[in-house]
Formats: structure tokens, C-alpha cells, sequence
């Protein structure tokens, strides 16, 4: 299987009035194409903050301090990947939403309430697929051209037309110069040196410059009548954003692209917000605890439609959890962390049949199952501090396997099975 | 019986109390709002205490009356011997503002605490008996909302009879519904907490509740607004003192000693800020006192608000 | 001593919707509609259901934290005064001085006083212990602040019992003087338990204890809770949404809907074989942390209903596939099944 994601040896710090929270502690994760790949993990782990990192959305007072965040669906090269650590925040923009979605937790705080539905889902074609949306208009303009119409409304349509055709020009030729500069920046990625450096902070402060449409063009989409003519867009978009509801299985998508967040129920409102993430289709779905707020049966439909959804439109999905019954049900393969650590790596049958790290071990016994358990087995502790982080392993305070070597020295991840990677002391002979 | 392995091991040297306190004290101090606001206010505190020693009053037995060298109408501009000028009938200015900080003092510090008690007292019985009693009392307060405060407080000071006391009466008759307002809405969120309700379950009655759960709960909301307010009471007194409600000509007070000098604000054709002393020192003093208290307000808030306070 | 320890009649809580300018009665929020159950003395019955189904409003309002709109809730009384009361209420002509004896055995009528020492017998551990702790209070206060409103000890023996509970629930002396906020989720939970605990009552409504909590914290707080059941031979009223925890840990199980229970039964039976639908969607959408286990899902369409306007008929009908004209106009009652003791409210459960 391809690669599509990779992280290599991430850091992330939050400087807090406490203190330094070390939150990443070299985490290393590989998404591959097509695949549903599980993220779980208690509260405090670093999930969510792994997946903030890749899509560089993390919160002041937090920071990427090292590693590395390699994509691997735009570049021409696609055995190198693109290194997206340091790139520029207007290229980040293009990629989230288009590239790569993230859908979380509360629909209701993702939504912005005084908006409508229609609008919001329209934004990410707004601003990801401007030109396919200018053209669809002046396709339209131009069949309605070519029938019978009254003059006044002819020269109306006209003047229409000519103002999107040079919006679209526009943007054709911005994007022409962006794709020049990121082949460039792409091409200097392999060298080093200072005057290397100087010019890609030159080359991303001119990118981040750039305007997408000329002056005129300005005035013309902000002047109080002209820019009706934005309403032949509005309307090609909100076809698309009609289509986008029903083929998600939400009945009445008129009315409900209309209405206001808060006059949806839990379940729909997550419908919107996936409705919103795969707008423009994108490669890589990231969902951070999408059904932890709702009800069972609930859930069940977001699960099914999430399911639904990888066989047609999405390739791949990164899902976050604590839920360990939802790993077993959707993912392929995932990951256990722990503490800012991967602990361990496997195809999800693998993890739940053949644990090996401690943790992992000690997380599937503690969960209630089907089958009449007596006690459940609990793992002695609590998680750390990670202000002031356990030396060497960090889980090693509540392990029951605890080695002398644990509290001295961080385990190496190991691929201790073809396809299962595991960080324990354990099994760094290649033996247990 | 107990699996757990303790983080938080031996009981701390000190008591939980003191710990919290030095935790807001170090943030407090972190704030360089807070050491400016503070320094400023440290400032009038001197003046006000070491009022006696900086300008010794002339007649003792009443230190409000500010000294004159004649009665000249035409106010002295700043030099040897009154440091910061002269106001019309060559009353000291210097002596006006010092001895005017321990009036400035009094009336926000009087009013606000009265506010404070008449507030705590009926946004408690507002926000946590509601029904009739809370709608009664929240439109009383609109009632005093609906009519502008400064006509009000004229209109109320005109009937009681001039005079700072009577300010400092009708700024406490004016300014309770704000407070009970603040204190019903930390009330109200509070009053659907668990806390409550367990302590419901548990057979606390209702006085108890209120003196044990809800008050220190909802304390903190009171001293940001009390703190940012003496600031704003002080701007409402000064102004009523303008206005000529305050005391009479020759006392210390700053809005009364602005009022004196209605006609020479602006000086003669040929030179029109020639009596800038006038309206700038004592306007530039109630500005720096007002500016004092609200960045101490700010700073409290920073430190105390428990949303801001774990960051 | 008789063996039904909490029993249950026809409780309904119903919270007014007002509309306009004055304020009018216009509909009710139907939380809870007409529930009858028996909590035997040492069970724990687990409550599930999901949000909007009234399970909590149900335990709050069994505790009188909530004023029923109507129903009777007896506690630990004997069957026959339940019985002569329910005759009581029977006969509308009754004299009121008959009616007020009432208040000295049902729960919903009790005055303040006689309510106050009834409160040392009932308590709650709610869900969020973020929420359930003062933030103000030292742990010694409040865990100690039951014993005091029940004035039950004094002075060191306070104390002292304060020392037994925490080392009940697994915490030590050195946490008696600090603040909630310096635990962690799972010891606050923890000291909500050792509070509920204070007064040696005999029912306990847990109140989702684990749904804020870490997979790993929440199987320590089980096996607590268990653990002290056994110890003190408690009965709770075990409400939450996690089939799974209900599995575990209760030895019967009432399914709520919309303010109305639609199944009861044993766990074990429940889990075998699921009589009503709504019981059968549920359980089927639990996910199951095992890979290999294949299972046909029953994904319901549509959401969860608003409480303010029930569907008419059986409640459950909009989103049933197996609804039929029955269903949509005359509501199923509970009725017996004659298996391992069930009973379940739908008209077609035979056939399904």
C-alpha cells in the first residue's frame, strides 16, 4: 500500500504558566492509502494534539518543536513526500479542506450559528474550487445566452459573463504562479545552506503575498450593485451543496441547507460537519472523537455513513478514539498512545488478539465486554504529569512487567512482527 | 484497598488556604498592569495618610478648608509658593488635591462597600429563590436603569441638600442594581451545579447553602466589579461636585475646586490657555486615581476569574 | 423488613414550556411519563436509555431532588401500608386527614422534616466530578458536610469518619486538606463516592458515575462500586447509556424511551434475547471492542424525538421498522411475558 501521511519523530510543546508541557514525545505515524487507520488512547495521551500537528492547527501556547510531517499526495516525486513542518501558512490553507479534512467532537461549536447551513458547507467551494465554480456559471451563462432573451437582461447576463470570465482568468493566472513557486520551494527541499534558507522565507513571503484577483476585480465583487453578479456563483454552488447533502443521506437537503445549526438535531449537525469536510473531496479524513457526544443509535449512523462514505468518496480515514469497541469495528490498523508516546502499531485484529505492549494489554482488560468478566482488571496509577514526565518509558511507573532499564531509557519502536511495531524494553532483543 | 499510586504524596507543609493565596499573589504580581495600578494607588494612599505632614492644615480643627493669601480673584499660575497654582480666591491647589485624596477615598470606598452589601443581599435572594421575588427586584432595578444617572443623582441630591454626604447617599441608592445583577447571574449558573444538589441530597438547608456553597462561589465576581467601579464612582461624584452639589467653595474636593474655576477655563484672547492649571491638575488627578483602580479591577479579574485562572 | 426497598408509582415529571409575553402554560416537557418499578433491597438495577429518555430526571425526582408532577414513591416501607395507601388514593372522596397520613410514607409528600432524616438514607454520585465537588471546600468539608447536616457526629469523631471513607474509596489521610481541583477525575469521583457514603444510606442512584471519566479510571471506579456494594450490601439505581457498563455491573435492567419504560428484565435475559425493538437497536449498535465478532446491525433511522411533542401511539413508532397501524395510534403498555420474569411494552413483541 501507498503512503499517504507520515509523521516522523514529532515534538510539541505548550508553554503554560506551570510550566513546559512536553505533550509529543517523537511520535511517528504512517497513513496509508485507502485505509482506516485508529488513533486510541485515553485523555491526555497527545491524540489529538498529534493530529493538530499534522494539519498545523495547534493552539497557542503550543508549539512543533521537532520532527518531521511528510505528505505524500502532492508531490511529483511521491517516494520523497513534501516535509510540511515549516512551510508557509497559505500553503497549509490550501491543503486543509481540500487535502485534508478535520471533523470534531462537538458539531454544535463547529458549526457558526448565525450562519446558514448553505453558506457554510458553500465555503470550502468558495474557496477551493473557485475556478471549477466559475466556469460551471459561465457554462450556464452561456447556455442561457445562446436561447431567447429580452436586451436588457441579455447585456445584464453579458456584463455577468465578462466579470467572471476575468475573475477566472485571474485566478488561473495566480495559480499558475503559486504552482511555480512550490515546484521551486519543492526542488530546494533536498539542499541546505543559509542562502537556501533565505530564499524560501523569500519565496514563502512572496507566495503569501500573492493576490487572487487584480484590483478591479476587487472593486467590482465589493461595489453594492455590481457584485450581484456573484449571485450566478452563489447559486452553481449551492447546486453542488444540495447534492452533497442528499448523497450523505440527508433527506429534504433544500430545507435543510436554509435552516440554522441550532434547529438541527445532534446527528444531523455531525452530517453537516462531515458535509463540510468533504466538500472538495478530499484525500485524508481526520476525525477527532466525531461520535463521543452522541447518543448510541446515533453514533451507530455516523459510523455506518463514515463506512459508507470510504467505499465512494473518501480514500482514507484517521480515527480518533478512547472507544475501543469502535477501533475494533472501523479501523484497519491503528495505534495505542500513551502519554505523548506510541506505544504500539499493528493492523487492528493483530492488536486485539496478540497485544504486546503492557499498556495495550492492560487498556483491553480493563474495558467491560460481553462476555460475564468477574472484576475487570484496572492498571494501577494515574497518567502522568507530563509537565514533569516519568524518565526513560513513560508509562513505566504502572507497569506490571516494569524492567530495570525502563525508568533509564526511552524503548526504541521496534517492528517485532512484520507490520507491528511495539516500544517496550520487552521485546528490544527481538525476543520475549 | 488502595491501588493507587499517589502523585500527590505527604500532606504539604503549609495549610491549602495560604497555598492558594501565594498562588494568587505570584500571578498577581506577574501582571504589569497590576504593579502599575497598584503603585498608583499606593501613591494617593500616601498623600491621603500622610495628608497632615505634606500640607499642614492652617486651621486644624477643620483640615478641608483650604488656604488663601488674599482674595484675589484671578487665579495664580504654579510657582514658589504654591507649588501647582492657585484656584480663584487663591485657595492652594497642591493643599486642594492632597487633602482631597482622603475625600476621593472615602466616597468610592463608602459607596462601593454599601453597594456591595445591598447587592450581595438581593442578588442572593434574586438568583436563588427566583420566581416572583427575582422578577420584582430585577424590574425595580430597570426602573432605575430606565432614567438617566446623573439626572437622577442631581435631582435626588438637589431634594436631600448639597453636600459630599449626600453624594455619597444617593451614589448607594443608584448604583445597587448593577451589582445585584452580577451577582444573580453568578447565582444563577451556580445554582445548577452538582454541588448544590448534593448538598440538597444531603439535608443542607437552604440559608446554609446560600452562606456556604453559593457566596464564596460567587464572591470573586463581586470584587471585579467592585474594584472597577470605585473608579466610576469617583468620575460620578466629581462630576455632581462640578455641578455645584458637592461641597462648598473653599473645600478640598476635586470636582468642587474644577467648579470654582467655571470662568476661567478658558483665559483671556491673548493667551487662552493661560489658566491650564485649572482644569488640568485636578482633571488630570481624577483621571491618574480612576486609571489606578481600574487597572488594579483588571488585574483582580485576571487573577481571580476562574476561567482565566488555570491557564 | 420487607424486600422491596424503593417503590415506584406511576411517577411523572413534567417540566412547563411557557410562551409570550405573560408567560403561558403551553405544552410540557414530558421527562419522565408514568413510571412504576420495584428496587428490591441489595439489587442494582441499571437504567438505560439515551438523552432525552428521562433516565436522570427519573433518579433525581425518586430522590425528591426534583418535585414530581404526580406518581408516589414509597421507601422502605412495608407492602401492606403501601398497599392501604394506594387504596387511600383510590377513593377520591377520601378525607384529607387520611390523605395527609400519607405524607408520613411517600416520599413526594413528606415534609421537611421527616424528608431531612429520609435524605440519610438516599443519596446520589453524579456524573461529572468537576461539577459535583465545591470547588471551594476543602475534601475534609465536603465529605463532611452530610455527617454535619444530619448531625450525626461531633467533633473528632467528624473526623474520624471522615479518615474511615476516604480509606474506603482508596484515598489517604494526606488528601483531607486540599482543594478538588488538585485530583484528578478519577480521585474526585472518588471522593463524591466516599460522600454519598457519609450516612450509612441504603440507596444509592449512581447517576452515569463513569461517563466522564478514562476507560481505564472507569474500571477502577466499577470495581469499587461493586466492591462496596457487597460490603454494605447497598441497592443502586445504576443510569447510563453504556450497555456494556450496565452489563457489567447490574443485575437488572429497565430500558426507558421518552419518558416510558419499554422493557425490564433480568441482564442476563435482556442481553439473550431482546424483546422490544428499541432493546434490539440498542444493543446493536454497541460497539464491540472485538475485531473478529461479525453482527447484523440494526441502524435506526431519523433522531431522537423531542419530549415536548411524543409521537402519538407507541412513542417508538417513527423509527421502527416493524411498525404497523396498532402501533401508530394505540400505545403499548407494559405487560408481563411469562419469560424469566420480563415485561415489555410493544404490541408486536411476539412476533418479532
Amino acid at each position: 500500500m501507498e503512503k499517504l501521511i507520515e509523521t516522523k519523530d514529532l515534538f510539541t510543546e505548550f508553554h503554560t504558566f506551570e510550566g513546559v508541557v512536553k505533550a509529543l514525545n517523537g511520535v511517528g505515524i504512517v497513513v496509508n492509502e485507502g485505509e482506516t487507520y485508529g488513533l486510541v488512547g485515553e485523555s491526555g495521551c497527545g491524540k489529538s494534539v498529534t493530529v493538530r500537528s499534522m494539519m498545523r492547527i495547534v493552539q497557542a501556547p503550543g508549539r512543533i518543536v521537532g520532527g518531521r510531517v511528510i505528505i505524500f499526495f502532492r508531490a511529483e516525486d511521491r517516494s520523497r513526500g513534501i516535509d510540511i513542518v515549516d512551510r508557509s501558512e497559505a500553503y497549509m490553507t490550501s491543503l486543509r479542506g481540500e487535502s485534508i479534512s478535520m471533523i470534531f467532537q462537538e458539531a454544535s461549536t463547529s458549526l457558526n450559528p448565525v450562519l446558514s447551513i448553505g453558506y457554510q458547507v458553500g465555503e470550502s467551494f468558495h474557496f477551493h474550487r473557485r475556478p471549477q465554480m466559475l466556469k460551471e456559471s459561465i457554462e450556464h451563462l452561456d447556455e442561457e445566452l445562446a436561447g431567447n432573451l429580452a436586451p436588457l437582461s441579455r447585456r445584464w447576463r453579458r456584463m455577468q459573463r465578462s466579470l467572471l470570465a476575468r475573475e477566472l482568468r485571474e485566478r488561473e493566472a495566480y495559480d499558475g504562479r503559486i504552482d511555480e513557486i512550490d515546484r521551486e520551494l519543492y526542488k530546494l527541499e533536498e539542499q541546505e545552506g543559509p542562502a537556501v534558507v533565505d530564499r524560501k522565507r523569500q519565496l514563502n513571503a512572496r507566495r503569501d503575498s500573492l493576490k487572487e484577483h487584480g484590483a478591479l476585480t476587487g472593486m467590482a465583487m465589493r461595489t453594492p450593485f455590481i457584485r450581484r453578479y456573484r449571485r450566478r456563483l452563489e447559486r452553481t454552488i449551492r447546486g453542488h451543496v444540495v447534492d452533497l447533502l442528499r448523497s450523505l443521506g440527508v433527506s429534504n437537503p433544500e430545507r435543510i441547507a436554509d435552516s440554522h445549526p441550532h434547529e438541527l438535531s445532534g446527528g444531523m449537525q455531525q452530517r453537516i460537519v462531515i458535509a463540510i469536510a468533504l466538500a472538495c473531496h478530499p484525500v485524508l479524513l481526520i476525525a477527532d472523537e466525531p461520535t463521543s457526544n452522541l447518543d448510541v443509535t446515533i453514533q451507530a449512523q455516523i459510523v455506518e455513513l463514515i463506512k459508507q462514505l470510504k467505499e465512494t468518496t473518501i480514500s482514507s480515514v484517521l480515527y480518533i478514539t478512547h472507544d475501543l469497541g469502535l477501533v475494533a469495528e472501523i479501523c484497519d490498523r491503528g495505534s495505542v498512545m500513551y502519554a505523548g508516546d506510541v506505544a504500539e502499531t499493528a493492523t487492528v485484529r493483530e492488536l486485539f488478539k496478540n497485544p504486546l505492549h503492557p499498556y495495550t494489554r492492560g487498556l483491553l482488560h480493563s474495558v467491560p465486554k460481553v462476555e460475564q468478566v468477574d472484576e475487570l482488571a484496572t492498571i494501577p496509577g494515574n497518567v502522568p504529569n507530563l509537565i514533569v514526565p516519568p524518565s526513560g518509558c513513560r508509562f513505566h511507573p504502572r507497569c506490571p512487567d516494569r524492567m530495570d532499564i525502563c525508568p533509564k531509557a526511552k524503548p526504541p519502536t521496534i517492528e517485532y512482527t512484520p507490520g507491528h511495531w511495539v516500544a517496550c524494553h520487552l521485546y528490544t532483543d527481538g525476543k520475549k | 484497598m488502595s491501588d493507587i499510586v499517589e502523585q500527590t504524596k505527604e500532606q504539604p507543609a503549609a495549610h491549602p488556604g495560604w497555598r492558594e493565596f501565594t498562588f494568587s499573589m505570584k500571578r498577581l504580581f506577574k501582571n504589569p498592569l497590576t504593579i502599575i495600578g497598584l503603585s498608583i494607588i499606593m501613591f494617593f494612599v500616601f498623600l491621603a495618610v500622610f495628608a497632615p505632614l505634606l500640607a499642614p492644615p492652617p486651621r486644624p480643627f477643620d483640615p478641608y478648608l483650604m488656604p488663601h493669601r488674599g482674595w484675589d480673584m484671578t487665579p495664580s499660575p504654579p510657582s514658589a509658593e504654591n507649588l501647582l497654582g492657585t484656584l480663584p480666591s487663591q485657595y492652594d491647589i497642591l493643599y486642594g488635591i492632597i487633602w482631597g485624596t482622603r475625600n476621593a477615598f472615602r466616597i468610592g470606598l463608602t459607596v462601593v462597600a454599601a453597594n456591595l452589601f445591598v447587592g450581595l443581599i438581593l442578588g442572593a435572594i434574586a438568583g436563588y429563590f427566583g420566581g416572583i421575588v427575582d422578577e420584582i427586584i430585577m424590574r425595580i432595578g430597570d426602573v432605575f436603569y430606565a432614567i438617566p444617572t446623573l439626572v437622577l443623582a442631581m435631582a435626588l441630591v438637589v431634594a436631600i441638600g448639597r453636600g459630599l454626604q449626600s453624594i455619597v447617599i444617593v451614589l448607594i441608592i443608584l448604583g445597587w442594581p448593577t451589582y445585584t445583577r452580577v451577582i444573580r447571574s453568578e447565582i444563577l449558573v451556580i445554582r445548577n451545579m452538582d454541588f448544590i444538589l448534593a448538598a440538597k441530597a444531603s439535608g443542607v438547608s437552604h440559608f446554609r447553602i446560600i452562606m456556604r456553597h453559593i457566596m464564596p462561589n460567587s464572591i470573586f465576581s463581586l470584587i471585579i466589579v467592585g474594584s472597577m467601579n470605585v473608579g466610576v464612582t469617583i468620575l460620578i461624584a466629581a462630576a455632581l461636585s462640578f455641578l455645584g452639589l458637592g461641597s462648598d467653595t473653599g473645600y478640598a474636593d476635586w470636582g468642587a475646586m474644577v467648579s470654582t474655576c467655571r470662568n476661567f477655563i478658558v483665559g483671556p484672547p491673548e493667551n487662552r490657555l493661560a489658566y491650564w492649571y485649572l482644569v488640568f491638575i485636578p482633571g488630570f488627578t481624577i483621571a491618574l486615581f480612576v486609571l489606578g483602580w481600574n487597572l488594579l479591577g483588571d488585574a483582580i479579574r485576571d487573577v481571580f476569574d476562574p476561567r482565566v485562572r488555570r491557564r | 423488613m420487607s424486600d422491596t426497598l424503593v417503590d415506584i408509582r406511576d411517577l411523572v415529571k413534567y417540566y412547563p414550556v411557557t410562551a409570550g409575553v405573560l408567560r403561558r402554560h403551553v405544552a410540557d416537557v414530558k421527562a419522565v411519563d408514568g413510571v412504576s418499578l420495584k428496587i428490591a433491597r441489595g439489587e442494582c438495577v441499571g437504567l438505560v436509555g439515551e438523552s432525552g429518555c428521562g433516565k436522570t430526571t427519573l433518579g433525581k425526582t425518586i430522590l425528591r431532588l426534583h418535585e414530581a408532577t404526580s406518581g408516589r414513591v414509597y421507601f422502605n416501607q412495608p407492602a401492606e401500608r403501601i398497599d392501604e395507601a394506594e387504596r387511600l388514593l383510590a377513593q377520591p372522596d377520601a378525607s384529607a386527614q387520611k390523605k395527609a397520613a400519607l405524607s408520613e410514607i411517600e416520599v413526594t409528600r413528606m415534609d421537611g422534616r421527616r424528608l431531612r432524616a429520609l435524605r440519610k438514607e438516599m443519596q446520589i454520585v453524579f456524573q461529572d466530578p468537576s461539577n459535583s465537588l465545591d470547588p471551594r471546600m476543602l475534601i475534609r468539608d465536603i465529605i463532611a458536610e452530610p455527617l454535619e447536616a444530619q448531625r450525626l457526629f461531633s467533633g473528632r469523631d467528624v473526623d474520624f469518619r471522615i479518615l474511615e471513607l476516604l480509606d474506603l474509596v482508596g484515598m489517604g489521610s494526606g488528601h483531607m486538606k486540599r482543594y478538588p481541583h488538585e485530583f484528578s477525575g478519577g480521585q474526585r469521583q472518588r471522593i463524591a463516592i466516599a460522600r454519598a457514603l457519609a450516612t450509612k444510606p441504603q440507596f444509592i442512584v449512581m447517576d452515569e458515575p463513569t461517563s466522564a471519566l478514562d476507560v481505564s479510571v472507569q474500571a477502577q471506579i466499577l470495581n469499587l462500586l461493586k466492591s462496596l456494594q457487597r460490603e454494605f450490601n447497598l441497592t443502586y439505581l445504576f443510569v447510563t447509556h453504556h450497555l456494556l457498563v450496565v452489563k457489567y455491573t447490574s443485575d437488572r435492567i429497565v430500558v426507558m424511551y421518552l419518558g416510558k419504560i419499554v422493557e425490564m428484565g433480568s441482564t442476563r435475559s435482556i442481553f439473550e434475547r431482546p424483546l422490544h425493538p428499541y432493546t434490539k437497536a440498542l444493543l446493536s449498535a454497541i460497539p464491540i471492542p472485538d475485531p473478529l465478532t461479525k453482527r447484523e446491525k440494526i441502524v435506526l433511522s431519523g433522531d431522537v424525538p423531542n419530549p415536548v411533542n411524543p409521537p402519538a401511539g407507541c412513542r417508538f413508532h417513527p423509527r421502527c421498522s416493524y411498525a404497523k397501524d396498532i402501533c401508530r395510534t394505540v400505545e403499548p403498555l407494559l405487560e408481563e411475558t411469562g419469560i424469566d420474569g420480563r415485561t415489555v411494552a410493544c404490541h408486536r413483541w411476539k412476533e418479532i
